[in-house]
């Protein structure tokens, strides 16, 4: 790991862990809000394109 | 390596997050049958394959035994036969388990050349089997050179050996239904029919889907909804005029008492893979034309299903349709 | 850059010449015009004599919902009857004949019309380097151009097998190829002059290539536009060869008896004609890559000298690369397909999925699965040529678990063969356990899960030999966890919920499923990308210094690659079952049914072999001529009229 471990060495693990909760917050809203729901919502009512 | 430890440790706990819905998903699927025998049979298994997992992590990273891959090939290979032939239970065909086991095999042997260093701990012994020339090597190798024609020929002979079971078929048990079919003189077209008894609390045709409001509630009382009104006249069908239950069972579930005379057995619609993989009008074409009826391409045309529509009236089938749907909690399939 | 040969008058040449060669591209179309007038002219004049008769189409509808009508313009389809209307060849069976020879044309016209689109990418990406790093431009220039050697020796037996096609056609079904091109008629003559047009641009093309090769002046972009009409041109004659197939399977532009309805688009537009050709020129571009990767691989395995072997390392690596790329949509191309299979005709549908073809899908579904662990399994093997790979090696057998665990699931089939005992002691045709695997909601899931493993393997891969240096390195690496797990969270969720919920909402998950994959590629990467930038490698990587092992994965790959279009090409055919073109054109010779799966596998394995064998002696003249290769080369350098002296 060499160099790549000592930057990460310099944040502190509260940081990772706060910044681990918005990802997974954000990765919430993403995937259950906007492909979930805004997507599959309307994905129900797709007209076939030859009818 | 001492690196790889943060791999070691996150993906089984990714491993245990993935296996959870999993066991859920193989009890559950939308039957109702949460508690089925194949429920305990996949959480056991994957408890197992866990527990190996564990195992190896322990033995390699805890008391650093180192084990070649040579020996993990046939240890991994014997878990997995164990898991699909004896843990997971009723057992499947053979057909099923020999593309299983080779899907395993292949996996087992990619595993052990997954790296370049994998693969020598995995080719080297057998490098020193076949060259080296020392008492041990040449041992093995009298010894590999005894055992695997011996196993060749033991399954040569057995499979010369006569066999007194009924060969296998290959039987579409979903064949593509007729465009119409005529019943009691009246046409149905199966790809727009609608179930006529399929309606709501207003009287309107009610959409797949809106029924599982309806699910679990009680059909026999006296104000019960329209829909469970007809779904209470199909269970007369079902269990009265018609005697469905002789040989789908009381619980829909293909065990009736007659079913066991049967070659094939009668279907099971509280299988997520028969009625709620079909159309309601795929069901009115079984019910009403039966065996007989059944297309070209549904070679051997193994079915004992009697004609229905020369003993029930149109409406009695499609009542009983909208029953098996409602006892078993399945949806018809739809294409719109 | 200073091209100083590049005068003025060669720049208006080389306009001169583009524009010639861009009105020949037009010439085809022109005929069609003055054909359409006549006939136009022919009908009214019918008109006025009679009025025209005119007759429903069998699937176009008008704005009232009516069918469409068209005023008849063509005979009906014959009753064929068999000793008549069918040749033979002494006992073999016609239709086997014309099947191995329509898959071996197929092969090699796939072939040679997918190598121009990569030489073209390639081509770019030469160009696009060369001014920045000449020396990797000139690299990039000449794999491009070595893979267009391959397919140009294949263009000749492409064009032999097209003639062994049309004879074989006219001697064992006269009837039935009467009565295409008599549909076809009115463009037919612009596939036959598309194809002269095709060797032509072809020629110009390669035979050009080092006279117009200067780095990335004028020139060089001039036999770019030449390349670019050349897939221009390739794509419209893949297009009009599929559109008989796609008439053949789901007919229209035609009244109930077979008539011509005078209009040619709506017989060409048919009702599944748009899917099968986006499908087709996906899987085009997956097998090109495949099979210029198996040639690689042969010249990786045969290489005498380390440099040949870190160049056809590099080759092989570049060519699955893009062949990956174009595989990767072609699941869903392919859900896209059988759902409108499913709309045209629910019967059709059902015999493909469930009824009688079901067992066809799950040798696709193992070629597929083959597919997606071979391309896991070579990028695994490749990382070796990377040092420092040996901090994500203990990954790679936690992502075979997972890619196993996808692969049973994505075979279990729906129906299953099992002797009556068997079926009797599983208590019903489907298992209570494994039944669960092998329905729809199922499979996606597995789909889904090992595109996106394929994605995360090729993360591992772009950072095995680098030590990444952007400061935010530790945000990008939680966020790609977090991407990767959300997205596989998603997946099986919406694989599980599908069991609970109605067949036609379960469709509509489908769309958020493939979106988490989706998301996977297109944010993941580039993220991952984007961290790579300025961070040092561990070592450079050792090309020419992969197992053996991914060699012979690529090949593996290429063969999977064949197969599975032969078994779906099969598939796709025989889904028709007794009609030549569906419901309009009854097949009434003996060979009407549907083969037995053991005859079929045969039959595709065949065409699989004859296909390589010809292909390796495709390769093995490619070999030959470029033994002499270096020499040129140097010689062409010198003398090259556009590459000019000192340009480094």
């Amino acid at each position: 790991m060499g160099e790549a471990e000592e930057t990460a060495e310099k944040v502190g693990i509260g940081q990772k862990i706060v910044f681990g909760l918005m990802m997974a917050v954000a990765a919430g809203v993403y995937y259950i809000v906007f492909l979930n729901w805004v997507l599959m919502v309307p994905a129900q009512n797709l007209p076939y394109p030859y009818k | 390596m001492k690196i790889n430890h943060r791999f070691s440790i996150i993906f089984p706990i990714i491993a245990v997050i993935l296996a959870i819905p999993m066991a859920v998903w193989a009890g559950g699927g939308g039957g109702g049958q949460f508690y089925s025998a194949g429920y305990y049979a996949l959480v056991i298994e994957t408890g197992l394959v866990i527990g190996a997992i564990f195992l190896g992590w322990l033995i390699k990273e805890k008391m650093g035994i180192h084990i070649p891959k040579l020996i993990q090939f046939p240890f991994l290979w014997a878990m997995c036969y164990v898991a699909l032939r004896v843990i997971l239970q009723p057992p499947i065909p053979f057909s099923l388990l020999a593309m299983y086991m080779g899907v395993c095999t292949i996996a087992i042997l990619l595993y052990c050349s997954l790296t370049v260093d994998s693969w020598k701990d995995f080719s080297h012994p057998i490098a020193v089997m076949l060259r080296e020339d020392h008492a041990k090597a040449k041992l093995s190798r009298y010894a590999t050179f005894l055992i695997v024609p011996g196993l060749i020929a033991a399954q040569t002979y057995n499979q010369m050996l006569p066999s007194f079971g009924e060969p296998i078929e290959l039987r579409t048990v979903h064949p593509a239904p007729p465009a119409s079919i005529n019943v009691h003189k009246k046409l149905v077209t199966l790809q727009t029919a609608e179930n006529p008894f399929r309606i709501g609390d207003d009287g309107e045709y009610l959409k797949v889907g809106d029924e599982s409001k309806y699910f679990g509630q009680n059909a026999w009382v006296d104000d019960a909804p329209k829909f469970l009104q007809q779904v209470k006249e199909g269970g007369i069908v079902f269990f009265g005029t018609a005697g469905c239950f002789f040989c789908h069972g009381d619980n829909l579930d293909g065990k009736g008492p007659f079913s066991f005379a049967f070659n094939p057995i009668p279907a099971n619609f509280a299988d997520p893979g028969t009625i709620s993989q079909l159309q309601e009008t795929f069901v009115f074409w079984r019910v009403a034309k039966g065996g007989p009826d059944l297309s070209r391409e549904a070679f051997p045309w193994a079915s004992a299903m009697p004609p229905w529509e020369k003993h029930l009236v149109t409406n009695e089938i499609w009542k009983v349709i909208i029953f098996e749907y409602w006892h078993t909690g399945f949806f018809p399939r739809t294409w719109e | 850059m200073s091209i100083t040969r590049n005068g003025k008058k060669e720049k208006i040449g080389a306009m001169l010449l583009l524009s010639m060669m861009a009105m020949l591209i037009l010439l085809p179309f022109a005929p069609i015009n003055v054909s359409a007038q006549e006939e136009e002219a022919a009908a009214e004049g019918a008109e006025e004599a009679t009025g025209p008769e005119m007759a429903k189409d069998v699937f176009y509808w008008d704005a009232n919902g009516d069918p469409w009508e068209g005023p008849v313009s063509g005979p009906p389809a014959p009753e064929l009857v068999y000793p008549d209307n069918y040749g033979t060849y002494g006992n073999f069976q016609s239709r086997t004949l014309l099947w191995i020879s329509n898959q071996q044309h197929l092969y090699f016209g796939s072939f040679v019309l997918a190598v121009p689109m990569f030489v073209w990418v390639m081509e770019l990406v030469g160009v696009v380097l060369y001014r920045k790093d000449p020396k990797l431009g000139k690299k990039f220039d000449d794999l491009a151009h070595e893979m267009m050697k391959i397919s140009l020796t294949a263009y000749s037996v492409t064009a032999i097998l097209g003639g062994v096609l049309i004879f074989t056609f006219l001697a064992l079904y006269p009837g039935f190829f009467g009565y295409l091109s008599s549909i076809f008629k009115p463009v037919m003559h612009i596939y036959a002059l598309l194809f002269i047009l095709e060797s032509g641009v072809l020629y110009v093309f390669y035979y050009g290539w080092d006279a117009m090769n200067d780095g990335c002046g004028d020139w060089k972009y001039g036999h770019m536009a030449i390349g670019t009409m050349l897939n221009a041109i390739g794509i419209v004659l893949m297009v009009m060869a599929n559109t008989w197939v796609a008439f053949m399977q789901s007919p229209s532009g035609v009244d109930a008896q077979g008539r011509f309805l005078g209009d040619i688009w709506k017989v060409i537009h048919t009702p599944l004609m748009v899917p099968i050709v986006i499908h087709r020129i996906l899987g085009n571009a997956a097998f090109g890559g495949g099979v210029v990767a198996a040639y690689a691989s042969f010249r990786f395995l045969s290489a005498k000298t380390p440099e040949e072997k870190a160049h056809y390392d590099w080759m092989s690596y570049i060519a699955m690369f893009m062949g990956v790329l174009a595989l990767i949509p072609l699941p869903f191309a392919g859900y896209w397909l059988m759902r409108e299979i499913y709309a045209y005709r629910q019967q059709m549908g059902i015999t493909l999925m469930g009824g009688l073809l079901a067992w066809v899908f799950i040798m696709q579904a193992t070629m597929i699965a083959t597919l997606f662990i071979t391309v896991n399994y070579y990028l695994m093997q490749a990382m070796g040529r990377m040092p420092g790979y040996e901090r994500y090696a203990p990954a790679f057998k936690w992502i075979l678990a997972i890619l196993v665990i996808s692969t049973i699931s994505w075979l279990t089939p729906h129906t299953l063969v099992m002797t009556p005992a068997e079926l009797k002691a599983m208590g019903g045709a489907q298992h209570p356990v494994v039944g669960n695997y092998g329905v729809m909601s199922a499979k996606n899931t597995a789909i889904n899960t090992m595109i996106t493993t394929t994605v995360l393997t090729f993360i591992l891969y772009q950072r095995s030999n680098i030590n990444i240096k952007v400061p935010w390195a530790w945000k990008g690496n939680l966020f790609l966890i977090f991407l990767f797990v959300g997205a596989e969270i998603n997946i099986l969720f919406l694989g599980i919920y599908g069991y609970y919920i109605p067949a036609n909402v379960r469709i509509g998950l489908s769309v958020p499923q493939v979106a988490s994959t989706l998301t996977c590629l297109f944010v993941g990467v580039p993220v991952n990308t984007k961290m790579l930038k300025g961070a040092t490698q561990i070592a450079p990587i050792r090309w020419g210094k992969m197992s053996v092992r991914g060699a012979y994965a690529l090949f593996l790959l290429a063969v999977a690659f064949t197969w599975t279009m032969a078994v779906m090409g099969y598939l796709r055919s025989s889904v028709r079952l007794h009609w030549h073109v569906n419901e309009i054109l009854r097949d009434n010779s003996p060979w009407a049914f549907t083969n037995p799966l053991g005859y079929a596998g045969n039959i595709n394995s065949l065409n699989v072999m004859l296909f390589w064998t010809m292909l390796l002696f495709v390769f093995w003249l490619s070999a030959l001529s470029a033994k002499k290769a270096p020499a040129s080369v140097e010689e062409g350098a010198g003398v090259g009229k556009a590459v000019p002296a000192g340009s480094h």
